[in-house]
């Protein structure tokens, strides 16, 4: 029944439906009273939601809207009318909330992508000085158990030429190697980029200032191990497999003692022993024995057989006695 | 050859019988010809009746003027696709209501309290409910009624809330509202009827109704 009489009401019914209404409200005195009360109900209806006049020009604005769509080829994204409050998805709010959530995300993740990456570089330049390690060795097996030697003079008296020797001996087959893939900057950088090292010969030949281009390039951002000066006689460094004797090391920006050091943000310096063996090592002394500097203090060459002296590329083997 | 045809025969055959052209012929004249004018006149004709549903259903005067435009740009979009005499009414209400339906999802974060919903009607919209009640003491009655009746609308579900809203305050009939909103007939016939009772239990709690 009420269903019948809510499609009277609200002019649903068909001709036939509604003439049955009728009828029945002609004779049924429920019907009639149920009627009234829907009436009521929908009145109630009516009372709460207001006839609303549309806002003048809203015709106009929308034909103006949909033509400019029409005339550009696509949708005109931003509505003609009186800027209504929330009426794009994205408002001032959504985007503090984005950009905050943005930054704590950011904030939570950038410490662990940065290690991630420290990390990362420290394993590629432990690598590349593994690869140097098997390489210097293996140099040293075809030259009586020397490795490539530093000149105390000449044009080619400084630690970087041990690159080129083993470049010229056919046992350093890619110059990046050569360089500490941490390294961003440096004149070294570009030898990695560029893949080009001058040979012993070219070294020779070039003018002085090509050379002194070179020296501090040559040797990659490694530092190289000087040999020892002792009773006033320059010994070359002989593989004797020592744990405790550095053969090479992520090199300090200056060869001054106590040059400090800009790779592996702080976390130390990689180190090639004379076994083979790569660390990471935090302090610059290594079983007592500064490795960058002699027992006297000195970027020199060593007082004595195990005093290991690692210096940038360009550093020449100064020899300084003992009671210097 | 019937009038339509011939009619799109002539090109802009229309331009001068805007005002007693069907809906139809109006959206077969703006597809066939591109011709501005036959959309301007259907959107003139529908600018009260949509508005008042969208402003009813989204209780928002700027959201629905927001949704009003677009309704009729996506109608511009979809023109291609309407079938010559289809009805273009329940077609309208169809996009209409999705509109809205999408529209008040995505800022249900900002969807105003029911008590405030009609708070921001300014006066012009509410023009007639003012004129029908002059005594002030019974416009305010009113208010309070119509506060509680919204606030028991606004607790139906979602579905049948749009009955309502289209079967009693839109006057369109079952079959349209089936087919704007997708669902049998008889579901339609049922829901308007439960919401009716249900409205009336929430308002006798409320001690409006009896």
């Amino acid at each position: 029944m009420d269903e019948m009489l809510l499609g009277y009401l609200l002019g649903t019914l068909d001709e036939s439906q509604r003439g049955e209404v009728e009828a029945r409200l002609a004779h049924e005195p429920e019907w009639q009273r149920q009627l009234d009360l829907l009436q009521d109900r929908l009145q109630l209806l009516h009372c709460a939601m207001p006839l609303a006049v549309p806002p003048r020009g809203l015709a106009e604005r929308t034909c103006r809207r949909v033509f400019a769509a029409a005339a550009a080829g696509g949708v005109l994204l931003s509505p003609e009318a009186p800027g209504p409050v929330g009426r794009s998805r994205w408002r001032w709010f959504d985007a503090v909330t984005a950009t905050c959530v943005a930054a704590a995300l950011f904030l939570l993740v950038w410490p662990a992508v940065q290690a991630g990456r420290i990390n990362a570089q420290i394993y590629l330049c432990q690598e590349n000085l593994r690869d140097l390690g098997v390489s210097l060795v293996r140099y040293s097996e075809l030259n009586h158990g020397y490795f490539p030697r530093v000149p105390t003079t000449g044009r080619m008296a400084f630690a970087g030429v041990y690159a080129p020797t083993l470049a010229q001996s056919g046992l350093l087959h890619e110059t990046r190697k050569v360089v500490c893939p941490a390294m961003r900057s440096g004149a070294s950088v570009g030898l990695a980029t560029a893949g080009e090292m001058p040979t012993l010969d070219q070294l020779q030949q070039m003018p002085d200032a090509e050379l002194a281009r070179w020296a501090p390039t040559v040797g990659g951002s490694y530092g190289y191990t000087l040999g020892h000066y002792a009773q006033g006689r320059y010994f070359d460094v002989r593989n004797r497999a020592r744990s405790n004797f550095a053969l090479m090391a992520d090199a300090p920006a200056s060869a001054m003692p106590g040059g400090r050091f800009d790779v592996h943000a702080g976390r130390g310096r990689n180190v090639l022993f004379e076994d083979g063996r790569v660390e990471l090592v935090a302090e610059t002394h290594w079983c007592n024995d500064d490795i960058f500097s002699n027992d006297a203090g000195w970027v020199a060459a060593g007082l004595h057989g195990d005093d290991s002296v690692i210096v940038p590329s360009a550093t020449p083997p100064v020899l300084l006695d003992r009671d210097f | 050859m019937d009038a339509i045809v011939v009619e799109r025969c002539q090109g802009k055959a229309l331009a001068g019988s805007l005002d007693t052209a069907t809906d139809e012929q109006l959206l077969d004249q703006y597809r066939d010809f591109g011709d501005r004018a036959a959309f301007a006149a259907l959107v003139r004709r529908y600018e009260r009746e949509l508005y008042t549903y969208l402003r009813r259903y989204l209780g928002n005067a700027l959201a629905a003027e927001d949704v009003f435009q677009q309704t009729f740009m996506l109608v511009h979009q979809k023109v291609a696709q309407y079938e010559s005499g289809r009805p273009v009414r329940p077609w309208l209400y169809s996009v209409a209501v999705h509109q809205a339906i999408d529209y008040h999802r995505r800022d249900r974060r900002h969807w105003l309290p029911s008590l405030d919903r009609f708070a921001g009607t300014n006066k012009d919209e509410m023009a007639p409910m003012a004129a029908a009640l002059s005594d002030p003491a019974e416009a305010a009655e009113a208010d309070d009624t119509g506060r509680l009746v919204r606030e028991a609308i606004d607790k139906l579900p979602e579905t049948t809330r749009q009955i309502v809203m289209l079967v009693y305050f839109q006057g369109l009939k079952y079959r349209e509202v089936s087919e704007i909103l997708g669902i049998p007939m008889g579901t339609v016939k049922s829901q308007l009827h439960a919401a009716l009772m249900k409205l009336n239990r929430l308002l006798q709690i409320a001690g409006v109704s009896e």
